[in-house]
């Protein structure tokens, strides 16, 4: 890979109106001046807890924010224990802990969870997935839950899809056969079919 | 590949939801403005810490503030570059600044109306960037800021190495016309 500094001609050619082209060098030059942005931390991923409510001090969102921590606590170790408590009774053998997905930081109080176990790849290349869900609202007849692989916050890659009865626990397999090192995360929507999809867990 | 949503909403349709307490368009406008408020706070503060501080800080504002955004004012873009923009200089105010020295020498280093030009063009482009298909935004990401040729490309991506250059200019045309209107 090389390091050095585009040549606009070596990119574009030189085809075209001498207008077109100054057009295209305008863009050329300020890609170079700007230069790439930042890539988002962890911390940054999603949209602050101000959206929680308006007006909120800051020792408002400070407390906030602990509640959200021991919310997570107790949700990581709730996930363990079920999953560990459950680990025995099938024949899929995990590669991994377990992949731990919540509630988005912006979205309303939810006691939805999910976590992902990723099993060996096959033979031709699909990775299996073992896919446990809890806390989940059944939805109406028509509609479920999708789950979807992301890189950068973006929704890049579907997964499958399932539904809850009851109590809104579930347990499903998968099979993928995507790359999994070229994302960096999973989100659990509500289906196309539900009049505004959203994001409902993410990792 | 299946999509949520194939149809994106425009800026100013989210702020609006916004300003009606919707956390969902709170959350997408975040997800599209979010990198580039990062790189504006990093350029003003140099450090990365109290630049995500600034971040969430500016983020709060925004959510405080959207029904103070009009739309017949002008679009989302330079409103939310105001807010983050007070946002930074009131976390850039709560640094303990050392006593300053003066140089020997005048500095070659841009003044402050040249640095905010920069910050300005640089928010603009990142954010026209997120705009653009994502076809086009992977090949300028790859050739302008990964250092790639474009036979690289072409190989990195298994396409052609004339649809990288039509990628190229297409992106950079739509790049370009995104961003005359405001910055002429």
């Amino acid at each position: 890979m090389s390091q050095k500094t585009p040549d606009f001609f070596d990119l574009v050619g030189d085809e075209g109106t001498p207008d077109e082209l100054a057009q295209l060098r305008r863009a050329h030059d300020m890609l170079l001046a700007a230069g790439p942005p930042p890539e988002l931390s962890p911390r940054l991923a999603e949209a602050p807890a101000a959206a929680r409510s308006r007006g909120h001090s800051a020792w408002g969102r400070r407390k906030g924010a602990a509640f959200l921590l021991a919310g997570a606590v107790a949700a990581a170790a709730f996930g363990v224990g079920y999953l560990v408590g459950d680990r025995g009774s099938s024949d899929f053998q995990a590669r991994g802990t377990p992949i731990e997905m919540h509630p988005p930081a912006a979205s309303s109080p939810s006691t939805a969870r999910a976590s992902i176990l990723i099993g060996d790849r096959d033979e031709v290349g699909n990775w299996p997935l073992l896919v446990r869900a809890s806390g989940l609202k059944p939805l109406p007849k028509g509609q479920w839950y999708e789950l979807y692989l992301t890189r950068q916050g973006k929704i890049l890659a579907w997964c499958g899809a399932f539904n809850v009865k009851g109590a809104g626990r579930t347990t499903v397999h998968f099979s993928v056969p995507y790359t999994l090192k070229g994302f960096d995360g999973w989100v659990v929507t509500s289906s196309r079919q539900h009049p505004r999809p959203q994001v409902l867990l993410t990792t | 590949m299946p999509r949520v949503s194939a149809i994106q909403p425009t800026d100013e349709e989210l702020l609006a939801r916004v300003a009606d307490g919707d956390r969902d368009a709170f959350g997408d406008l975040y997800q599209r403005y979010a990198r580039a408020v990062l790189g504006l706070a990093i350029r003003r503060l140099g450090d990365r810490g109290r630049a995500e501080d600034a971040v969430q800080e500016a983020f709060a504002s925004v959510w405080r503030a959207a029904r103070s955004y009009k739309r017949d004012r002008g679009p989302v873009a330079p409103w939310l570059y105001a807010v983050a923009r007070n946002a930074i200089a009131d976390r850039g105010r709560a640094r303990t600044e050392p006593p300053a020295e003066l140089a020997d020498s005048p500095s070659d280093d841009p003044g402050p109306p040249e640095q905010a030009e920069q910050s300005w063009v640089a928010y603009r482009v990142h954010r026209a960037m997120e705009e653009l298909p994502e076809s086009e935004r992977t090949v300028l990401e790859l050739a302008y800021w990964s250092g790639l040729s474009q036979s690289e490309i072409s190989d990195y991506l298994a396409i052609p190495l004339g649809t990288v250059k039509t990628r190229t200019r297409s992106g950079l045309r739509r790049l370009s016309e995104a961003l005359e209107e405001e910055l002429g």
